[in-house]
């Protein structure tokens, strides 16, 4: 299925003196299997935009299309928009309230009217993805869980859901290193596996530019830019104007570029630039940089 | 130098489910007044315990901890202690009390029982300490996280502390408010000479402290200068820590043969280091 | 998007009367609410409202403000007129049925709705003109002149003061965990209303439970800047009264010896109960 924005705003508190637009005609779509990261300061829009895409809020001006059909509006059919389009909020810990971790994680399938063997079908493969063992914790209470267990638990109680679209809004946001990892790895998985489109909400351009085929930068309710991540953090200059930072690697390739070591200064990737400067170490003759 | 924080055989036990469990083992450290200590592990490290043991808001199991001389135990010294250390939690939301920024910064220092004058002359300077001085009136719900944590810390500033403690003061907040608090941190550690104890799990963070402590399992596991640390890389993989992008690439590129030393921490460093003559 | 509402009816301007020390106002309020109990003509009742006008014309809020307060209980008024209008004995002036409309029933509903309307715009104008922070110091001093409830004035007006500090907080929050249960396919719209009910559990539960851990942090905090309760406690603000609130007293006791006054006049009693 394809996301379509056409020329979206979003105002909010239209009319009152605290008027303000979140998002300026923000046009763009999302195709089958992509994995988009979008990267952008804190009230830069980046949380307006994703809720357009599952129908929490419908855009004051514009239009959004799922596979061509009109979704904003009264007309819209909003509860199929949110079966097809998951949207994990930021903190999704703070979502969970039932007793056991199943009947958390079996809300949303319940809500779709599934039957109960389908439910538990669900349920199984949704902890599966999150690395939750379904037998050692489906009868025990979320809220004994560690924060990134919850995060996990919680996180699976939209995969449950199945949808199409996967949106995550800061998934690792307050996690140690290690739980970091953990959920990074369930979703590229996700991702590879399952053909899941992702669309994934980050501060962390290191992340972005370890799992994104595309990079939507935003800034003051508007698209800077919308590339391949290698276009995009190459833009070093254009990246620190709004005062985002790129991948610390691309910095050491420039600075190394500069030193007269002959690399290739667009690589953001800890392992291209491994192999990248022994190449050039290798080659260099007359060089000020160490030989070997 | 003086010790500003004196740890003696630390033990912390407590019961969850009926089941007992030791969050820190046998812990001994000391903090020197003005110094800046990072203290690094990984969630369940015990490393939000020793903050909350640090301040007296919970009991050692076993052995003690003194703070500028006065034992954590002491039930008569407890409030001197607490205004002598003071704490900057995580959540920004859920340590300011008052709804208005000046009001928030003065609830220390009313506690203490501080003359209004005086009360009006603290609030003023600390609020200037952090730069926050035009946002005196303003209503927390209206700030940044960034912003918040800045508040935080000016209301403990203005308890006038020698040792401010920072469990994880900046794990909530994005890169840009990240940094305007972790700036405002060192600029108090050096202007101020305040001592710092910084709490975290990004190891970025404390590149710059004098002193680095990493805990495992309520235990150090290693402490050093952040160079003498940072150069263990594996170890710290081992206990899953993140190690910076910079220091890890430079392992790498040495363990291929190539004659840098360990603990690289910066872009600039690791560009002299490959390239000496340039 | 919660982040701008006010809280409570604060009308944030300039004013002489937005200005006086709360405690002026909530004595004020609180002696205004007792004296229209004296008032038994309609000397006393129009007294009440010069005063009250005289009080809003000065606080530069819109009237349209003012009387907002009163659409919320004007079904009240309308039953009290009512009740008032039948069941009041005097000269019949109308029979419709078994019920009966006397003279003094119109007065004394009158008199009622009045009094009444006074009552509402009276302390609404006291919230209208001191902010929600404003009015929890006033009442912690007010408290602490009452015996018996003298100790526990600090602790009440702590309690107020966290909870106005965490309205905006927990809406804000309220509103994200609704909507991340909307996303899992929650239907907060449609059902009766006891469908309703039950679909609200997955947004209170959670919202408890936040509640709560926000509740023990911030324990954790006020313990660690030393809060051990209101003893030896100062202030950064120590209320104080200054030459219009002195003035504000003064009108206030002028306004009561005259409504008292206005009780002996030579006038028609009416009978109000």
């Amino acid at each position: 299925m394809s996301v379509q924005l056409i020329d979206v705003s979003h105002i909010y508190a239209q009319g009152t003196p605290f008027e303000f637009a979140a998002l300026k005609d923000i046009h763009f779509s999302i195709e089958k299997d992509e994995f988009i990261g979008i990267i952008g300061h804190t009230g830069s829009g980046k949380s307006t935009l994703i809720q357009h895409l599952n129908g929490l809020l419908t855009p004051t001006q514009g239009s959004v299309l799922v596979d061509g059909v009109e979704m904003s509006g009264a007309k819209g059919d909003k509860l199929a928009l949110r079966r097809k389009v998951g949207l994990v909020f930021q903190y999704a810990e703070h979502q969970l309230f039932e007793e056991t971790i199943y009947k958390d994680i079996a809300f949303g399938p319940k809500n779709l009217g599934l039957t109960e063997e389908e439910i538990e079908n669900r349920v199984k493969d949704a902890m599966e993805v999150v690395g939750l063992d379904f037998d050692t914790y489906k009868e025990r209470s979320p809220f004994e869980l560690s924060g990134g267990q919850m995060r996990r638990v919680a996180i699976a109680g939209v995969l449950s859901m199945k949808p199409e679209i996967l949106i995550l809004d800061e998934p690792t946001a307050g996690l140690d290193p290690y739980g970091k990892e953990d959920i990074l790895r369930s979703i590229n998985q996700l991702h590879e596996k399952q053909q899941t489109t992702v669309v994934l909400v980050s501060h962390n351009m290191d992340e972005v530019a370890t799992l994104a085929d595309r990079v939507i930068v935003m800034s003051k309710g508007q698209i800077l830019m919308d590339a391949p991540p290698a276009e995009v953090f190459t833009q070093v200059e254009k990246l620190d104007e709004i005062g985002l930072s790129a991948p610390d690697i691309l910095y050491l390739m420039r600075a190394l570029k500069k030193a007269g070591l002959d690399v290739d200064d667009k690589i953001f990737m800890p392992e291209e630039a491994k192999e990248d400067i022994l190449r050039a170490l290798k080659s260099g003759e007359g060089k000020p940089c160490l030989k070997i | 130098m003086q010790k500003a924080i004196e740890i003696k055989n630390l033990q912390y036990k407590y019961d969850r489910d009926e089941e007992e469990i030791t969050a820190i083992y046998d812990l001994s450290l000391d903090i020197y007044e003005g110094e800046f200590v990072g203290i690094i592990g990984h969630n369940g490290s015990g490393k939000s315990t020793l903050a909350k043991l640090i301040n007296g808001i919970i009991m050692p199991t076993k052995g003690d901890i003194f703070v500028y001389g006065m034992n954590t135990k002491d039930e008569n010294m407890i409030w001197e202690i607490r205004q002598k250390a003071g704490i900057v939690f995580q959540n920004p939301d859920n340590q300011i009390v008052a709804t208005i920024v000046e009001e928030d910064v003065a609830f220390g220092p009313e506690n203490l029982g501080v003359e209004p004058s005086e009360i009006r002359k603290r609030v003023d300077e600390a609020l200037e300490k952090v730069r926050m001085s035009e946002f005196k009136d303003r209503k927390p719900h209206q700030l940044s996280g960034g912003q918040k944590q800045r508040i935080a810390i000016a209301g403990i500033l203005a308890m006038e502390p020698r040792c401010i403690i920072f469990d994880e003061a900046t794990a909530m907040l994005d890169p840009s408010g990240r940094e305007e608090v972790l700036a405002c941190i060192k600029q108090l550690n050096k202007e101020n000479n305040t001592t710092v104890v910084y709490i975290t799990h990004y190891m970025e963070e404390i590149v710059e402290a004098d002193r680095v402590v990493v805990l495992n399992q309520g235990d150090i596991l290693m402490q050093g200068t952040p160079k003498e640390v940072f150069a263990r890389v594996e170890e710290l993989q081992s206990v899953f820590l993140d190690v910076p992008n910079i220091t890890n690439l430079a392992h790498q590129l040495k363990k291929e043969g190539l004659a840098i030393p360990e603990g690289i921490l910066t872009v600039d460093e690791l560009v002299k280091n490959l390239c000496p003559s340039s | 998007m919660f982040k701008d509402i006010t809280i409570g009816q604060y009308y944030p301007v300039q004013s002489k009367i937005h200005d006086l020390d709360p405690r002026t106002k909530i004595v004020y309020t609180f002696v205004y609410i007792i004296i229209l109990f004296f008032a038994n003509n309609y000397v006393g009742y129009a007294l009440g409202v010069a005063f009250l006008g005289f009080l809003i014309a000065m606080s530069n809020i819109p009237l349209k403000f003012v009387f907002k307060s009163v659409k919320a209980i004007l079904i009240i008024i309308l039953i009290t007129v009512i009740l008032n209008v039948f069941v009041t004995p005097g000269n019949v002036l109308l029979r419709i049925g078994a019920l009966k409309v006397t003279d003094a029933g119109l007065i004394n509903a009158a008199f009622m709705a009045i009094r009444l309307t006074l009552l509402i715009i009276g302390t609404s104008l006291m919230t209208l003109t001191t902010s929600p922070i404003a009015l929890t110091d006033g009442m912690e001093y007010c408290m602490k002149v009452i015996p018996g409830v003298r100790s526990y004035a600090h602790e009440l007006s702590m309690m107020m003061t966290i909870a106005l500090r965490f309205i905006p907080t927990l809406m804000e929050e309220a509103d994200k965990i609704m909507k991340a249960q909307k996303a899992r396919g929650a239907d907060f719209e449609t059902g009766g209303i006891l469908k309703k009910a039950k679909n609200i559990v997955p947004i209170l539960v959670p919202l408890f439970i936040g509640s709560f851990k926000r509740a023990d942090e911030l324990a954790m905090a006020m313990e660690a800047r030393c809060y051990r309760g209101g003893n030896n406690r100062t202030r950064l603000y120590e209320l104080e009264y200054d030459k219009n609130d002195k003035i504000a007293y003064i009108i206030t006791a002028v306004m009561v010896a005259m409504i008292i006054a206005s009780r002996f006049l030579p006038l028609m009693r009416i009978p109000i109960q």
